[in-house]
């Protein structure tokens, strides 16, 4: 699981860093994620499942989703999980977020033992309909989080953070609409911008684009890509999608059926900046697709019939 | 543009036409108890003089306010309190079924005894029964609070306080209002009674009285008085309806659409 | 890096003896039932101890006990029972009035979308309308007797039947009925296999809030008109000055009520599984 050493990546990312708004983001980025700039990915583990696993029911019910997962995400890194479908990721994005305790097992987020949500996570959901507050504004939206919580800052600060955000998903000027006025990937960038004004410390993403058309999607992995770049964010991206898992990721984790544990993990040595184009087309990211899609397929064809 | 226009005369064309329904199938009544409606226009007039607003009427939609604000106050409240806790829902469960279910008329007696004839007694008779309307359907409407919305404001570290105010209490607040048109219905139907059955005053106890000395007219008065009063706290409760929930009405035209 | 173990929460731990386990769930089920119970039990006891220390006017609030031996006195009497039955009759005529009236009345208004938006608002406000003030109108028309209150009851009840009807036959599914139509199913039968069944949980969530309405005026109408009835019964002991009978009656007034409401509620239940069900499987 140990990365190459020789990693392209974090210093193409302080390269193409914009100045202005992302260089004073990385600036007032709490935690780890501004240290990251400067040294290559590997260097502080900031979340970590141990042993994670989840039952539910009790007694002879019981069903096991999670039986054993173990892996780590270091600062900076942007991993990829995917499964066979059913594979129970929602319940370990949930677990990884504090929404659910896990039977047994721990998630360390900066090595402290997560016991409830809100430990400075931030997740995208599939859901964006549902996730935003449909009776506030976008940028009340965006602004929800750092408003009356412990972040709180001044209120100058959180407009300006809710501005850079909106800026940076390319949603300039929509402020004052409302999230059900947009199309459906205008507002999963709302989401992801509500996710970057918040400025956590690993950013978890669950099947964030799989409501969406194909145009809008390869649109926002884009922009993700964009957005992972200039401000060095840690991203955890659930997706069922192998291709969208390889193009966006550092690294690919592969789960197994349920009860699901960790069956594989893939670095993807592709160089970045990635393009929709240029990089789907590298035989290595063939090679990579194919593996992945070997491990996700066999998978399937072992799955006990229902 | 047009088809908005022709939507709204459909709407309203009956509203409309009504009263002139009405007017010209009661012109040539004969029968005593339903007058022309001309008759009870002009004895309408007659009847609300300045002095009889203010003796008759005033105190009347005193309670009637006040009533509905407590029912309001104690059913959203209440609701909510039942709505978050699924065991304190169950364990109150056979007394508020209980409270629910009783008919008002049979608190008159009770609520005379306690309170003695006059507008304490008329607001408390008049909060309890609109109370539940409103008190089940923001309990179903804070349970139904989008499971969504609310891991995503606690992954954000919203606290408690704050994810009831701006995601739970937003969320229920359609469910909120509908109980609250139900509830003006309880409010006014109760102050009416409690006036007929307990009261030397108010628009029940105008009617009542000159339905008994056989005052036909002024019956019929007071009834369209009530109607007035009704639509006008009906219409009140819209308008706040459709200001707070701007947001849900073109939210849910747009899910239409798509 | 302080890292704790989280204790294993007990979950597959091992296999229990069915019989020990269907002991465990039947002592589950009567925990859940003991602490409403338990409630209850406070509740009335509060009431008995209020009223003995008197902090509420002794003469006007009995003890909870005494009101139960009265209840438990007057049920065994005539009188209650006349009143429940002429409350009751008025209650079950009135109801196959609106039933008879509402559903056709409310299918047929909902059946075209013109007839339907040239009412819908009309009938939503009249529905807020309070029943009850109609009543001296109908003194006049029916003078004082079974007619007046049955009149009341129809009056004051069929609108949540009648709109929920009217709702119910708007919101057919096109689908549902598109299909039908391509597959030539004639006006009669898609009435019966399409109309009915989608309307079903709608009619009977209309006929709950209908029953619960016209229950109250089945039972007021006699408290303030006079006549037979559960209401007259409790405006009798109010006049005889009988206070532990008065909370009584008021106590059957109630658990009448919660019956009526009950029963209608599991016939709703039964409507709406079906409802949900049928919903499942059309996503």
């Amino acid at each position: 699981m140990t990365r190459p050493s020789t990693e392209p990546t974090v210093i193409r990312r302080k390269e193409v860093a914009v100045a202005g708004i992302s260089e004073s983001r990385e600036d007032e980025f709490p935690s780890t994620s501004s240290e990251t700039a400067q040294q290559p990915i590997g260097s502080t583990i900031v979340l970590e499942p141990r042993h994670l696993r989840v039952t539910y029911g009790k007694g002879s019910h019981a069903v096991t989703a999670i039986a054993d997962i173990t892996f780590q995400v270091r600062a900076g890194e942007f991993l990829s999980i995917v499964g066979p479908s059913g594979c129970g990721k929602t319940t370990l994005l949930k677990s990884l977020s504090g929404l659910l305790r896990p039977t047994s097992g721990d998630v360390l987020v900066n090595g402290t033992r997560v016991d409830t949500a809100s430990q400075g996570l931030a997740m995208v959901f599939q859901e964006y309909t549902r996730s935003l507050l449909p009776w506030l504004s976008v940028r009340a939206n965006v602004e929800f989080p750092l408003r009356g919580s412990r972040r709180t800052d001044g209120r100058k600060a959180v407009e300006r953070r809710a501005d850079e955000a909106l800026a940076e998903v390319g949603l300039h000027g929509v402020g004052d609409k409302y999230p059900w006025q947009l199309s459906g990937g205008m507002q999963q960038r709302v989401a992801i911008a509500r996710a970057l004004a918040f400025r956590p410390t690993v950013l978890l993403m669950d099947e964030p684009f799989a409501s969406l058309d194909a145009q809008a999607r390869s649109d926002l992995e884009d922009l993700l890509l964009k957005v992972h770049l200039e401000t060095g964010m840690t991203i955890v991206f659930v997706t069922h999608d192998i291709d969208e898992a390889v193009y966006l990721g550092d690294r690919v984790v592969v789960l197994s059926h349920r009860p699901t544990e960790v069956k594989a993990s893939l670095d993807v040595d592709l160089p970045r900046p990635r393009d929709q184009i240029e990089t789907k087309t590298l035989r290595r990211f063939v090679e990579l697709r194919t593996e992945a899609l070997g491990l996700v397929l066999a998978e399937r064809s072992t799955e006990a019939p229902a | 543009m047009r088809a908005k226009a022709g939507h709204l005369l459909t709407v309203l064309l009956l509203p409309v036409t009504l009263p002139v329904l009405w007017w010209v199938a009661s012109s040539r009544s004969s029968t005593p108890y339903y007058p022309p409606l001309q008759e009870i226009l002009r004895g309408f007039r007659a009847v609300w003089t300045r002095e009889q607003l203010a003796g008759e009427l005033v105190p009347s939609l005193v309670s009637l306010v006040v009533g509905f604000a407590v029912a309001v106050a104690v059913g959203v409240g209440g609701g909510v309190a039942l709505g978050l806790s699924d065991r304190l829902r169950r364990d109150v469960r056979p007394l508020t079924e209980f409270l629910r279910a009783m008919p008002v008329v049979a608190l008159i007696p009770i609520a005379l005894v306690l309170l003695g004839p006059g507008m304490r007694m008329e607001i408390a008779l008049i909060a309890f029964a609109a109370c539940w309307p409103v008190l089940v359907s923001t309990a179903d409407g804070v349970r139904a609070a989008d499971e969504v919305m609310l891991d995503t404001a606690r992954i954000f570290g919203v606290p408690p306080r704050r994810r009831l105010m701006h995601v739970v209490l937003p969320g229920a607040m359609p469910q909120v209002m509908a109980g609250a048109r139900i509830a003006v219905a309880a409010a006014v139907g109760t102050m009416v009674v409690a006036n007929m059955v307990a009261s030397s005053a108010g628009l029940g106890y105008l009617v009542i009285s000159a339905q008994q000395s056989f005052n036909v007219i002024e019956t019929w008065a007071g009834l369209l008085m009530i109607g007035i009063v009704g639509s006008c706290m009906t219409s009140a409760v819209v308008l706040i309806e459709r200001f707070v929930l701007r947001w849900h009405r073109r939210w849910r035209a747009q899910d239409v659409d798509t | 890096m302080k890292v704790m173990r989280a204790e294993p929460r007990a979950a597959d731990d091992g296999r229990r003896g069915e019989p020990a386990r269907a002991r465990g769930r039947a002592l589950l089920d009567a925990l859940r039932w003991a602490e409403p119970g338990g409630v209850v039990v406070v509740a009335v006891l509060a009431w008995e101890i209020t009223s003995r220390a008197g902090l509420l006017p002794r003469r006007d609030f009995p003890p909870a006990t005494r009101i139960l031996s009265a209840f438990l006195t007057d049920i065994r009497q005539r009188e209650l029972w006349t009143g429940v039955g002429a409350s009751m009759r008025a209650w079950v005529l009135g109801m196959l009035v609106i039933i008879a009236i509402g559903v056709p009345v409310g299918m047929l208004l909902g059946s075209s979308s013109v007839s339907y938006k040239l009412t819908y608002l009309t009938l939503e406000f009249i529905r807020t309308l309070p029943g009850i003030a109609a009543l001296p109108i109908l003194m006049f028309a029916y003078g004082v007797g079974q007619p007046l209150v049955i009149s009341l009851v129809v009056l004051a009840g069929i609108w949540p039947l009648l709109i929920q009807s009217m709702y119910g036959m708007h919101d057919i599914d096109p689908v549902a009925v598109a299909t039908a139509k391509v597959y030539g199913v004639g006006r009669v039968r898609r009435f019966a296999l399409v109309d009915l069944p989608s309307c079903a949980p709608y009619i009977a969530t209309g006929l709950r809030v209908s029953g619960t309405f016209a229950l109250i005026f089945a039972i007021g109408a006699s408290l303030v008109v006079g006549g037979q009835g559960l209401g007259d019964a409790m405006a009798e002991a109010a006049r005889v000055g009988d206070r532990s009978l008065l909370f009584a009656r008021v106590l059957a007034c109630g658990l009448l009520g919660l019956g009526v409401a009950l029963t209608l509620l599991a016939l709703e239940r039964r409507a709406l599984r079906w409802h949900a069900s049928q919903r499942e499987a059309a996503r």
